[in-house]
């Protein structure tokens, strides 16, 4: 039976005074009678209406679309990027891009009248008429007002602005997520999201769309690809059933097997009953290493699909070469005008080989997804009602969503069996890259301590590693390795309190213990298990800790490094694992561990 | 195959059940007062007359099985290093035997912890602390804590492993006897109380029950083979179950209601753990005793009154609700009374309902929502998830002898919390004949028969 099939209320996780959201969407949608729109240059030039309206052309006639991401230090120089990348790819006798996701500052995301106040950090902002007429008119390639523009609580400004010049693809849905430096009211950001959305809506049948990019949102780290599928329904569901707007669903950045991201993105096309174009389709950012030629590799064969799946199933995307660069810094224009060049080239060989690759196996696995999916979905909605919440009112959706967070979301709801044996609890329908990753990155960390070989000085020492919060793969990793590294780990698990972790202390003797926290609580938890540990005659077991060590304490406006209070406790931070090895092994011999 | 007795000992009446083995069938009940002032085997035989003559049998039983509560029942003490841990651990394995818990102490042992345990004067101390390979140096000073304390009692050790023989050495050179079991908690986050509570049990019949002086007769010792709380726990661990070549019928819980005591048992098939809800630092076993021993029909009253004033008030209406708490006193003074009818026989029928919802809120778990430090929610439970059980028995002297046995029980699960996961839909049944008990002993020598006549004797009606 499912664990919220009983009358658990989760609505006291939501503030009494929550506005109903229905209004904040009326309101959005009222506001739409006072908008002027203007055409974007890429609107006018191709004779649509929207970008909505050549994405289903193009589907229809079979163009091949793409985008680009970009995104320089300030805007004059994003502008001119923008024009560079279009005279060069016209140079090079390919046609440019169709469409590019501004990444904005983050400042962005903000109301205007506290953007100038808060620190500016790397990207454009937009802060005059001029400059959004520019965003739209710099060059024909239709842009989409994504990072930083909905989401946050400058939403409903960015919204405006933004359908003023033209554009009609805005996100991004899943960025309601996030958190903005200085801004603490989630209720003013979830109204701020839900009259932005509701503007978006009034201008749904104009071919506007909401954008969601859901690897910046909680699917971004859900262990099963099903979750992802049913995820997207819950966004579309929001987005359409209950405030009105047309859901685009872009995604695909975390995914490198070509095969595996063929099946995802088909499983997302069959959960679209509309057939809403998805803005992008991201291209592989893990698949990349700092060796920049074996990543053209990369591009090349993640783009090459993409665009063998668009074509045969005419979903009419638009996928995103990403340039071989991208891990290391901010691409240069002209690194994103070559991978743009190379994926217009690719557009030859998709004829050659798509006919060739079995489909038939990508079909069964989007099936299977799209079954989880939608198991995933119906859970999630069911026992959202059933603990107290309603439904029907896309504030009290959103936040409910956001203040369960990612794992908790794919715990209760996701499709898998449940199986102990894997982390959340559920055997995953299809495993995502983010977790065979983990495994690749443990393995690789058990390598390196390998060449080291196991340390005689901490052989058997029991050393009982938990953490302050959910991130089990950091419990996970640090589990595996210090048992590699010969020692007797006490695995006590994620989410424990410092009385908890006291009491097994107690019980298991251990001689160490060791504390992965990524919630900022460190210097508030370092304090109290230091304390409880001296309360109950154990204050000589040393106590390392790791991970984000930062907390809102007095006085700050963001969480600060807390490293100085924890070490001034007698809390030991070593930096790396390796160097916790190093510490265990100075704190066996005697000495003074760094 | 022919006749087995089964008897139980209990403090006011000895019952005896008549099973023919060969017909696979109860042929007789019967009961007779347990003549504790002199030799309970007179209580035993008289009632085992009565049996054989409503029975018409000419033949004595081949073979005689009991259980006792008789004599105050089985006292244990939980010794432990962590309250919430192996102290718990301990606690449940002794609940587990059918042990009353006189005392539950943890931490390092002081004057406090072991003048407590002199003035319980538990039967059995059951001795618990660190995991295996854990914690060492706290185990031993407890032990000798122990040794010194002065106490008359016997000893099961079931601590860490790698310390329990030199507990054993400590308290064994004390006189006392001394039994070692496995840890009750073998590391973080595992419960293992079975072998603890066969021990408890092996003591039980070999030091405990003979100790108790209720009878010269060796019969009395030969007989009896476990606590009576213990056979009530087997069987509802035999319905759910089953016996292996026959099928048990999944979770169940029975309620056992007393004069001073209520006693929950439950037991769980095939518990699957929901991923996203978070468990207790220590699992709930699979098959689960509580003793609630503020809520009881006679001493227990008082307890029901504090628990459920406002409720029988507005039962009772005004009028008779201004003489609750004479009534209650009333109960509390004479434990053998029995009311003829009327407005107290009502009154014991509420008082019942009282102690079967409240002890079902307290033994099965709930589903919490909390807030962590960092502010993000936290769901967990903590004990078991019965909302699946399929039936809900009730058992005790309220249930065998009254008409509304059934709607006592469905009047308590009308009552649960929303956040407890107590039984939803479960078939209620009531143990009219004290069966219970009886198939629970009966199940050591003979499972299968044992199961068939709890499928067959738990009334619906």
């Amino acid at each position: 039976m499912s664990g919220l099939g009983i009358g658990v209320d989760l609505g006291s996780l939501l503030p009494a005074d929550l506005p109903d959201g229905r209004e904040a969407v009326a309101e959005g949608k009222a506001l739409a009678a006072g908008l002027t729109r203007e055409p974007s240059l890429f609107c006018r030039e191709n004779g649509v209406g929207s970008e909505r309206e050549w994405r289903e052309r193009a589907r229809a006639e079979g163009i091949a679309c793409t985008c680009m991401n970009i995104g320089l230090a300030n805007w004059p120089d994003t502008r001119e990027a923008i024009g560079r990348i279009y005279e060069d790819a016209l140079s090079r006798g390919v046609r440019p891009p169709d469409r590019f996701n501004l990444i904005a500052e983050r400042r962005m995301g903000l109301p205007k009248a506290k953007r100038a106040e808060a620190p500016q950090e790397t990207g454009p902002a937009l802060w005059t008429e001029q400059d959004w007429h520019e965003l739209a008119n710099a060059a024909p390639i239709q842009p989409e007002a994504a990072d930083n523009m909905i989401g946050g609580p400058g939403s409903v400004e960015n919204a405006v602005d933004a359908l003023r010049v033209g554009i009609t693809h805005i996100g991004v849905l899943s960025q309601y997520s996030w958190r903005w430096p200085y801004w603490d009211d989630e209720v003013s950001q979830t109204m701020a999201v839900l009259k932005a959305a509701g503007l978006l809506a009034a201008f749904k049948d104009e071919g506007v769309c909401f954008d969601s990019y859901l690897e910046d949102g909680y699917p971004g780290v859900f262990h099963d690809y099903a979750s992802y599928v049913g995820w997207s329904m819950l966004e579309r569901h929001i987005s359409e059933s209950l405030i009105g707007a047309a859901y685009s669903c872009s995604w695909g950045g975390l995914t490198q097997d070509p095969v595996i991201k063929s099946a995802v993105t088909l499983a997302l096309d069959a959960v679209n009953p509309d057939r809403v174009p998805a803005g992008f389709v991201q291209g592989d950012t893990i698949g990349n290493t700092p060796d920049f030629d074996s990543n053209m590799a990369v591009v090349s064969t993640d783009v090459l699909f993409m665009k063998m799946v668009d074509r045969r199933y005419r979903l009419g995307g638009a996928p995103i070469a990403v340039p071989v660069t991208e891990t290391e810094r901010i691409p240069s224009w002209q690194e994103v005008a070559t991978v743009q060049t190379i994926s217009r080239r690719l557009e030859e060989y998709v004829p050659m080989v798509e006919p060739s690759v079995d489909w038939g196996t990508i079909e069964a696995m989007r099936d299977r997804l799209v079954a989880g999916g939608r198991a995933f979905f119906d859970s999630a909605l069911r026992g959202l009602a059933a603990a107290g919440i309603d439904t029907t009112d896309p504030a009290r959706l959103l936040l409910i969503l956001k203040r369960l967070g990612a794992n908790r979301c794919e715990e209760l709801f996701g499709a898998g069996e449940p199986d102990a044996d894997f982390p959340r609890g559920r055997r995953p329908i299809l495993q995502t890259d983010l977790v065979k990753n983990t495994m690749v990155q443990r393995e690789e960390l058990l390598a390196e301590l390998g060449k080291r070989g196991g340390e005689e000085a901490i052989r058997g020492m029991k050393v009982l590693v938990s953490s302050t919060d959910v991130h089990e793969f950091a419990s996970f990793l640090l589990a595996s390795t210090l048992e590699a590294a010969g020692t007797d780990v006490i695995d006590f698990g994620i989410n424990r309190d410092p009385e908890d972790i006291v009491k097994a202390v107690i019980e298991s003797d251990a001689d160490a213990v060791v504390v992965t926290t990524h919630n900022g609580v460190a210097r508030s938890f370092g304090q109290r298990l230091m304390s409880e540990l001296g309360a109950a005659d154990a204050g000589s077991v040393p106590v390392f800790m790791g991970g984000v060590l930062n907390e809102d304490v007095d006085g700050s406006e963001i969480p600060i490094d807390v490293r100085s209070d924890l070490n001034a406790g007698g809390i030991r931070t070593p930096e790396t694992i390796d160097r916790l090895v190093d510490a265990l092994v100075e704190h066996r011999g005697g000495g003074v561990a760094a | 195959m022919g006749l087995v007795a089964l008897a139980d000992f209990g403090s006011t009446y000895t019952k005896v059940t008549l099973v023919d083995r060969a017909r696979r069938r109860m042929v007789a009940r019967a009961e007779a007062p347990t003549a504790i002032r002199t030799d309970v085997m007179e209580g035993y035989d008289a009632a085992l007359a009565a049996a054989r003559e409503l029975a018409g049998a000419a033949a004595a039983p081949e073979l005689e099985l009991a259980v006792s509560s008789a004599g105050g029942g089985l006292r244990v003490a939980a010794v432990g290093l962590v309250g919430d841990l192996t102290a718990a651990a301990a606690r449940q394995a002794a609940l587990n035997a059918g042990a009353r818990v006189e005392a539950v102490v943890s931490g390092r042992l002081g004057e406090a912890e072991l003048a407590e345990l002199r003035r319980t004067a538990p039967e059995i101390v059951l001795f618990a602390g660190g995991t295996d390979g854990g914690q060492r140096e706290l185990v031993l000073a407890n032990a000798r804590a122990l040794a010194g304390a002065g106490l008359r009692t016997h000893f099961v050790v079931a601590c860490n492993r790698a310390a329990a023989a030199e507990v054993e050495g400590i308290l064994a050179a004390t006189g006392a006897r001394v039994d070692v079991a496995a840890n009750v908690m073998p590391r973080l986050g595992a419960l293992a109380i079975e072998d603890a509570r066969a021990a408890i049990s092996r003591a039980f019949l070999a030091h405990v029950i003979g100790g108790k002086r209720m009878s010269t007769d060796a019969r009395f010792t030969a007989m009896v083979r476990m606590p009576t709380p213990e056979a009530v726990l087997a069987a509802t661990r035999l319905l759910a179950e089953g016996s292996g070549r026959r099928p048990g019928i999944g979770d169940v819980v029975v309620v056992d209601v007393g004069g001073a005591t209520t006693d929950v048992h439950s037991s769980r098939v095939g518990e699957v753990v929901t991923p996203g809800i978070e468990q207790p630092l220590l699992p709930t076993p699979t098959t689960l005793r509580t003793v609630e021993g503020d809520l009881g029909l006679r001493a227990g009253a008082a307890g029901v009154l504090d628990a459920d004033r406002p409720r029988l008030a507005a039962e009772l209406g005004e009028d008779r609700a201004a003489g609750l708490d004479a009534a209650v006193a009333r109960r509390g003074r004479e434990p053998e009374w029995i009311p003829s009818g009327g407005e107290e026989a009502d009154l014991d029928g509420l008082l019942a309902t009282g102690c079967v919802g409240h002890a079902l809120g307290r033994h099965c778990g709930k589903l919490l929502l909390t807030t962590r430090r960092d502010g993000s929610p936290c769901l967990s439970v903590d004990g078991p998830d019965l909302r699946e059980a399929r039936e809900l028995i009730g058992t005790g002297g309220v249930f065998a002898h009254r008409g509304d046995a059934r709607r006592i029980l469905a009047r308590a699960l009308e009552r649960r919390d929303p956040q407890s996961l107590a039984p939803i839909e479960p078939t209620i049944k009531v143990d009219a004949d004290y069966i219970l008990a009886a198939a629970g002993l009966l199940a050591e020598v003979d499972p299968e028969l044992a199961l068939e006549l709890l499928e067959r004797e738990l009334r619906k009606n």
